[in-house]
C-alpha cells in the first residue's frame, strides 16, 4: 500500500494573516514527505469555501511543490470538469505544464464539484456537471496525445488545434476521477480511472466499493490510453507516541474539520437535482449526528493515535482493497506545525515498514475480482 | 472557527412569542401543498439576524415559503414563511424571521405550541402549469409575491425543507430557539425557476433580509406531521454545546 498527503488548505481567520503561514506550512510538510518516502501530494480545488479551503488555484500550488520535491508525485485531487471553473483546453495545458516541470510526476484528478457555494459562484448548472465532466476527461487524453485536436460536444467546441505542451509521461498521465456519491466509483471502473475517494467512509462500504470497482473495471472503455486501476482513500493522520495524546489531537483536528465542511451549502441541500444524491463528504457526518448541535464520532478506521494503533487500522484499509491511502494532516491550523512535522516522521519510521510488501494487497485485489477475467491493463505512467 | 451570528437577541425577543406548551398533540396535515423559493441574500445583514447560537451558511441565503393546509384541527388555512437558512452546529436549519396564516385560531394554536412568530394576513396560493403562485397581502397591501415558475417533476426524496428554528419565549419567559421538525410524506414534487415578484421586508417584518441572487423554486404535494419540539436552544450559547432535548429539560 502507498501512502500520501492531501491538502484541502484551510486557514483560519483572519485569513489575510493566515494564509501565508499554511502555504508555507504546506510546502514543508511536503518536502518533509517527499524526504521520508511519502510517495504522493494531492491538493483540491475549491473556491470560496471560507475556512474550509483556500485551494483555488491548485496547478500553481503543486507546481511549488513538485520545484522543491524529488520524488513525491503531485496530485490533482480534483480539477473542476465544469464550464465556468475550467476550460478543457487550459486543463489540458496546464496539467501538461505540470507534468513536465514535476519530470513527470501528475497524477491528473477530475471531478465536478459538490457544494452551492462554488456551482453557484461560477452560476453552474447543478444538472450538468455529470455530463461535463464526462465530455471533458474524454477530451483530455486526446488533447495529450494527438498533434492536433478538434471537438464538436455539447460542453465545448473547437477546431483543429494543437494543444501545447504535450505531457512527459507516456503516453499521459494517470487519469482518476474523485469519488464522493454512491455509484461514481462504477463511473470511474467504467472509464478505466482510478478511483480517488474523498469522503470518509466504511470498512464495510468501503469494500463493497472495491468489489463493485474491481469487477467492472475488467470490463471498461478506458477514456485514456491505458486503464488505471487504482483505489485511493482519504483518512487523517496524526501519530503519536503517547496514544491518549495521538487520539486526543486527531479527533481535534477531525472535530474542526468536520466543522468547518458542515458550514458549506451542499448542492444537494439547496439545490434538488437527481445529479447529486448525496450530501458529498458530509454525509456520513451528518447522518451519526445525533442531535442538532452534535458532532459525530469519528469515523472507523482513522489514522490517529499511537504507532500500533495506526497499522492496526491502516491493515484493515489494506485488506478491503484500497491500493492507496491518503492523509489530512491538520484542520485550519489546529495542531501546531512542529507536531504536524513528528507525526509524520514517526508514521514513517513506525508505520511505513509494516506495509513495505504488497502481497497482502495484492491478495485482497485478487479475491475482490476472484469472479472476474483476468485483468488487461493495469496502471502505467509510473503511479 | 466559523462565525457565529451577531443578531440583538434581547431586542428580537421583543415581540416574540411565548409558549404555552412544550408537549402539544401532533397534528396530521394530510394534502398540504407547498412552494418554496430560495435566493441568496447580503452577507452582513444575514450575520445580523443570526442568533449568536448559530452561524450562517456559506454562502447565506433565505427561503419563502408559502403552503395551503385542506384540513387540520383548526380548519383548513395558509401559511407563509420567510426563513434564514443558518447552521446549528454542524445541520442547516431554517431560522423563521416572520410567518402569516389566514386561520386566526391556527396562528394562536402555532404561537403557543411551536413558538411560531406567526400574523394574520391574507396568504393565497394557487398551482397552475407554468406557475405555482404564493402571496401575502397585508392590510390590503401586497407584501409578498413568490412563484415557481415552469416547475417540472422531481423526486420527493431530492427535497431538502429544514427543520426550523423559532426564537421565543418559554412560559417562564426564559429566551430559547425551539426546533420545529415536521415530518413529510411528499406524494408530488417540482422543481422550477424562482421568481419574487413583490417583497416587502418593512410589512413582512424582515427588515435587513436582502435577497440578491436566485437559487432555485421547488414545490410539493405532501401529508405533514407537524410533531411536538425535541429540542432547545439557549439563543447565545453556540449550539454545539447550548442544545437540549426537550424530554430531559
Amino acid at each position: 500500500m502507498k501512502f500520501g498527503i492531501f491538502f484541502e488548505l484551510s486557514v483560519p481567520r483572519p485569513f489575510a494573516a493566515n494564509e501565508r503561514t499554511v502555504y508555507e506550512n504546506a510546502l514543508e510538510q511536503t518536502r518533509l514527505a517527499d524526504e521520508l518516502g511519502f510517495d504522493q501530494v494531492w491538493a483540491v480545488e475549491h473556491h470560496f469555501l471560507e475556512e474550509y479551503s483556500h485551494c483555488s488555484a491548485p496547478e500553481l500550488f503543486l507546481t511549488a511543490c513538485a520545484m522543491q520535491t524529488a520524488n513525491i508525485r503531485v496530485g490533482h485531487g480534483i480539477v473542476t470538469c465544469v464550464p465556468g471553473f475550467n476550460h478543457p483546453i487550459r486543463i489540458a495545458e496546464r496539467a501538461a505544464v505540470l507534468d513536465i516541470l514535476s519530470g513527470g510526476r501528475l497524477e491528473m484528478g477530475t471531478g465536478r464539484s459538490a457544494t452551492w457555494t462554488e456551482l453557484g459562484g461560477f452560476q453552474a448548472n447543478p444538472d450538468d456537471t455529470k455530463k461535463s465532466w464526462d465530455e471533458f476527461i474524454h477530451a483530455l487524453p486526446k488533447m495529450w496525445t494527438q498533434e492536433r485536436y478538434a471537438h464538436e460536444g455539447q460542453f465545448f467546441s473547437m477546431p483543429s488545434r494543437a494543444v501545447l505542451p504535450k505531457p512527459v509521461q507516456a503516453p499521459h498521465p494517470p487519469m482518476w476521477v474523485a469519488v464522493s456519491s454512491p455509484g461514481t466509483e462504477d463511473d470511474a471502473a467504467d472509464r478505466g480511472m482510478g478511483c480517488l475517494g474523498v469522503n470518509f467512509t466504511t470498512f464495510a462500504e468501503q469494500e463493497r466499493k472495491v468489489r463493485s470497482y474491481r469487477r467492472r473495471i475488467q470490463h471498461c472503455d478506458p477514456v485514456g490510453e491505458f486503464v488505471n486501476d487504482q483505489l485511493n482513500t482519504v483518512n487523517f493522520l496524526f501519530c503519536h507516541d503517547d496514544s491518549e495524546t495521538g487520539v486526543d489531537t486527531g479527533r481535534r483536528m477531525i472535530g474542526q474539520f468536520q466543522y468547518m465542511a458542515g458550514q458549506l451549502d451542499m448542492a444537494k441541500e439547496v439545490y434538488p437535482t437527481r445529479a447529486y444524491q448525496s450530501a458529498g463528504l458530509l454525509a456520513g457526518a451528518r447522518q451519526r449526528a445525533s442531535s442538532p448541535g452534535d458532532l459525530k464520532e469519528p469515523p472507523e478506521g482513522i489514522a490517529i493515535g499511537n504507532p500500533d494503533q495506526i497499522v492496526r487500522e491502516l491493515k484493515k484499509w489494506e485488506a478491503t482493497g484500497v491500493d492507496r491511502v491518503q492523509f489530512l494532516l491538520n484542520a485550519a491550523e489546529t495542531i501546531p506545525q512542529h507536531e504536524v512535522l513528528a507525526s509524520l516522521r514517526l508514521f514513517a519510521s513506525e508505520v511505513m515498514p509494516h506495509f513495505t510488501d504488497d502481497s497482502a494487497a495484492e491478495a485482497s485485489r485478487q479475491a475482490a475480482i476472484a469472479d472476474t477475467v483476468p485483468p488487461t491493463a493495469t496502471a502505467a505512467g509510473g503511479a | 472557527m466559523p462565525l457565529f451570528g451577531a443578531l440583538d437577541v434581547a431586542g428580537a425577543l421583543s415581540g416574540a412569542p411565548t409558549m404555552t406548551s412544550l408537549t402539544p398533540d401532533a397534528w396530521s396535515l394530510p394534502g398540504m401543498e407547498l412552494l418554496q423559493v430560495s435566493f441568496e441574500v447580503a452577507e452582513e445583514a444575514a450575520l445580523a439576524l443570526t442568533p449568536p447560537a448559530c452561524h450562517p451558511s456559506i454562502p447565506p441565503y433565505a427561503t419563502f415559503t408559502v403552503a395551503s393546509f385542506p384540513t387540520s384541527p383548526r380548519g383548513p388555512f395558509t401559511l407563509a414563511m420567510v426563513r434564514l437558512i443558518v447552521r446549528a452546529g454542524i445541520r442547516p436549519r431554517g431560522l423563521l424571521l416572520g410567518s402569516f396564516t389566514d386561520n386566526p385560531a391556527v396562528a394562536e394554536e402555532l404561537e403557543a405550541n411551536w413558538g411560531y412568530r406567526i400574523r394574520t394576513a391574507d396568504v393565497s396560493f394557487s398551482r397552475r402549469y407554468e406557475l405555482i403562485r404564493g402571496s401575502v397581502t397585508i392590510n390590503g397591501t401586497p407584501a409578498l409575491d413568490v412563484g415557481v415558475r415552469d416547475p417540472e417533476p422531481i423526486s420527493g426524496s431530492d427535497l431538502e425543507l429544514f427543520d426550523n428554528l423559532h426564537l421565543t419565549h418559554l412560559a417562564d419567559n426564559d429566551p430559547v430557539i425551539v426546533q420545529v421538525d415536521p415530518t413529510y410524506t411528499h406524494h408530488r414534487s417540482d422543481r422550477g425557476r424562482p421568481e419574487l415578484a413583490t417583497y416587502d421586508a418593512a410589512l413582512l417584518g424582515t427588515i435587513g433580509l436582502d435577497p440578491t441572487y436566485p437559487v432555485v423554486g421547488v414545490a410539493t404535494t405532501a401529508d405533514m406531521e407537524l410533531t411536538a419540539p425535541r429540542f432547545l436552544m439557549d439563543p447565545e450559547t453556540p449550539a454545539i454545546k447550548g442544545t437540549r432535548r426537550l424530554d430531559t429539560v
